[in-house]
This record gives C-alpha cells, structure tokens and sequence, in this order.
C-alpha cells in the first residue's frame, strides 16, 4: 500500500521535474529568440534612416555645378534596389538566410555607392562648404555608425541564441518546437581590403562591383 | 635550420591569429567606469578649470537628469575610436534607465581625434549634424590653438544647450526594446532540480527515521529545519548568480555625495568624430 503510494509519488516528482525542465529551456530559448528580433527591429531601423537620407543627399549633391553623374546614378539604382529584397511572405529575414544573405547584399551595395559618392565629393569643394552638405554627411556618417554598431549587437545576439539552440538538453525542445538558426552579418568583401578609388571617370556606369553571391 | 624556424614562425602566427581577430573587436580592456562627471586623465586642464566644469556639468544632471561625462585621454587605447567610443559609454552607463539620456564627450589627446557619443534618448535633441558642428565649430579651433579649458568649456556649454532645448519638453523617441536576452539566465534549473531530487529523498529518509525513533509527531520539527535551511542555501546561490554586466547596483543616485556614477543609459552610436 504505502510502497504503490511511493511510486506513484516518484513518477508524478519525475514528470513535474521533466515539464519544468522542458518549460524552462522553452522559456529560455523564446527568450532569446525575442531578443534577436528585437535586435533585428534595431537594424532594420537605423538601415531604413539611411535609405530616407538617400533622396535628401542626392538632391543636394544634384545641386552642385555638373556633378559626376555615375555616381550618382550608382546610389539612386542601388537605392532604389535595396526596397525590393524581402522575406518569402510569413518568414522573417533571420530564419532565412538565402534571403537574409541577398538582404546584405543590397544595403552593402548602398553603403559602397554612397562611399564612393563621398571620396568624389572630395573634388567639389563648393558642395563641401555647403552647411546643407555638411549636415547631410554627418548624419549619414552617423548612421553608418550606427548601422555597425547595431549589426554587430545582432551577431552577438543571434550567436547567444544559436549557441543555445544547439546546447543540450534546449537541442531537444528546439528541434522538437521548430526552432530555427539566425543568421548572421558577414564581413564584407570590400571591408578587409583598402577602399580603392577608381579615377576612370565614367568608364563603367557601376563603379562599385557588387558584393558576390 | 630556416624551414624549421619558417614552420615554427607559421605555427605562431597561426596561433595568433584568432587572438588578434578578436582582440580587433572586443577584447581592448575598457576603461573602468569614471569617478566624475569631467575626467581628465591626461592632465591638459588646470586641476581648477577641472574642477568648476565637473561642477557644472553635475549641477546640469541635477537640473535636468541628463548626464554629460567628459573623458579625456591621453592616447585612443583601440585602434577604432568609434568601436571603442560606443563600448566605452555603453559600459559606462550614462545617462538614465529607460530615458537613455546620456552623452560623453571623448578626447584622445595623442592622435589629435575627439568624439561626442549620444545616448538613444538624446538623439533627437544632440542629432548628429549639431554633434558635428559643436566639434568642428566649439571645439577644435581652440584645441587647435592649444586652449583646452577653452574648448572643452566651449563644447559642454553646447551640448547642454543642444540637450537642454527638448529634454525636458519631449519624452524620449521611443525605440525598440533594448536587444539583451535576459530569458531565464538567472535561474540555475539544474541546480534547482538536483536540489529538489535530494530535498526528496533526504526528507523521505529523515521522515521514516523520524517517525521511528520518534513517533508521529516529532519529525515536524526537523523536517521545519531543513526546509529552512534548504531556503536559505537556495536563497544565497539565486544572489551569486546575477548575471549579464548590466552596471550592477548603481541605479539612479548619481549626485549625492558629488561623484559620477551611470544610471543605466544605452548607446547606438548616434554623434559625431572629429579630429584637429
């Protein structure tokens, strides 16, 4: 009597035992999932800041007497091409990488048209002391600033979590409730090697190749 | 001889590598929290220039709860002065909780660069473009000619004025919740389950021990006793374990007593470089 009591006593400790377990790594692993969103909302936020800047920067740097024109013609296109990159529609960017990897892509063909656009400008020096220019270019210094700073809080969060994922026992529970890896910001191509300058005016309408893949 | 030596070189560097990779980014050691409000540690300021702006820009924090921290260095301790700009203020914690309503001024005496880092909250009132202007304008034609006290005056009085114009008019724009995976990190289930396993087993044995040497009633009383101590055993492990470097205790305050303590603001980079 008192023995059958006992056992059942054990089973229903175990079971107890295993749902807070399962419940806790559950808990823990939406936890940091909610974080990477929530970093990737930050991400999204400071690139669309610099997508808004865009118009504003071209129509000042328009302004100035026979600016190149390829330059120019490189920001507005990759600009106008970082709109259309999205997510297969009830997917987000970070479970995707495919998509995530074409995302990056874009925006970092943006981030090469608009360096360029500022080492051209270096040759115009009635549009560098224009304070309209010069607020413009702090801002977008700014958020290039920015978009580094948070992209690199999104690798570290998306690692938290992918590490996590793949530990055990939260393996189990991620396999068991779908959990997917995030992916991550690659370094670009460009980045590890000097910015070259191509003095070749006009030769090549795309004078920063884009980034492969 | 050489190709041994060769191979050996090649070993070292490739044991090398992954360290300056991540020395690059992360592990340049921060400089540990300022004591005040204006922190020169290169000593270009008369100790009582120093001394009248930390009391300006405390009685500023008083005023208005925002918080300016000057820090000037001798020489930029990273090789990026952004990276380390942005690491520096955020481990600083300027400014307030939530309001995120704190700006720092960073000089780096040497390599003749400065930086104003502005808080989230800040944003709006400090953009970029006047973060830009108060350098280039304020501050680096008196550090050019040599007058710090002058142009570091020059910047603070700007940048409070700049703070100064909405903080208090507008909350903060609103952003997006601080990205740090807080999850259940506090609590150390294993430990907790383990403990739970041998509370079980421990009490059942006491029990039966108990009730026979003792009779019915008096295994209560022990039983009383170890859940005590169990609790309080529990209760010192859930203190060790706080976790993620979020500044620790140090909430609010920050003026009493005069120094500078972080009240838990968050950076993103916003604010402007500037060299001389």
């Amino acid at each position: 009597m008192s023995k059958a009591l006992g056992c059942v006593a054990v089973v229903v400790v175990i079971v107890i035992i295993a749902v807070a377990v399962l419940g806790g790594t559950y808990n823990h692993l939406v936890g940091l999932s909610q974080a990477v969103v929530a970093q990737w909302a930050q991400v999204e936020s400071v690139y669309q800041r610099r997508a808004d800047l865009v118009p504003n920067l071209v129509s000042t740097v328009q302004g100035a007497a026979n600016f190149e024109k390829s330059t120019l013609e490189a920001v507005t296109q990759a600009r106008a091409s970082v709109g259309q990159v999205q997510a297969p529609a009830g997917a987000s960017l970070p479970n995707d990488p495919q998509a995530f990897a074409q995302w990056q892509a874009s925006q970092d063909r943006l981030s090469g048209a608009l360096s360029r656009l500022l080492v051209v400008v270096e040759r115009y020096p009635e549009l560098k002391a224009n304070q309209n220019f010069r607020d413009l270019q702090a801002q977008l210094e700014g958020t290039e600033n920015r978009i580094a700073v948070e992209r690199m809080r999104y690798n570290d969060a998306a690692r938290e979590y992918n590490t996590a994922r793949l530990r055990f026992p939260t393996a189990l529970v991620a396999g068991m409730f779908g959990f997917r890896e995030k992916a991550y910001f690659k370094a670009q191509p460009e980045a590890a090697q000097a910015p070259k300058v191509n003095f070749d005016f006009g030769a090549s309408p795309r004078a920063v190749p884009a980034a492969p893949r | 001889m050489r190709p041994a030596a060769r191979v050996l070189v090649c070993l070292a560097m490739g044991a090398a590598a992954p360290a300056l990779v991540a020395a690059a980014r992360a592990d340049v050691p921060l400089p540990p929290p300022p004591a005040r409000y204006f922190n020169d540690y290169a000593s270009v300021v008369p100790p009582g220039d120093a001394e009248r702006l930390d009391q300006k820009l405390r009685a500023f924090d008083e005023q208005t709860s925002s918080q300016i921290v000057v820090a000037v260095f001798p020489s930029l301790p990273s090789p990026s002065m952004e990276d380390f700009t942005v690491r520096a203020a955020q481990a600083w914690r300027v400014g307030r909780k939530k309001l995120d309503n704190g700006a720092v001024l960073f000089v780096f005496v040497k390599d003749h660069k400065l930086r104003i880092e502005v808080g989230y909250g800040l944003e709006g009132a400090l953009p970029d473009a006047t973060a830009h202007r108060i350098i280039d304008e304020r501050i680096v034609p008196a550090l050019r000619a040599g007058n710090w006290t002058a142009g570091l005056e020059a910047g603070i009085d700007a940048m409070m004025a700049a703070t100064r114009g909405e903080y208090r008019a507008a909350p903060p724009p609103a952003r997006a919740a601080p990205p740090r995976g807080r999850g259940n990190d506090g609590i150390p289930w294993v430990a907790v389950v383990v403990g739970f396993i041998i509370f079980v087993t421990i009490l059942s044995v006491v029990r039966r021990e108990m009730t026979r040497t003792y009779g019915p009633t008096g295994w209560s009383e022990a039983g009383g006793a170890l859940l005590w101590g169990l609790l309080s055993t529990l209760g010192s492990a859930g203190g060790s374990s706080s976790g993620y470097g979020r500044g620790g205790g140090s909430s609010g305050g920050g003026s009493s007593g005069g120094g500078f303590s972080g009240g838990g603001g968050s950076f993103g980079g916003g604010g402007a470089s500037g060299s001389w």
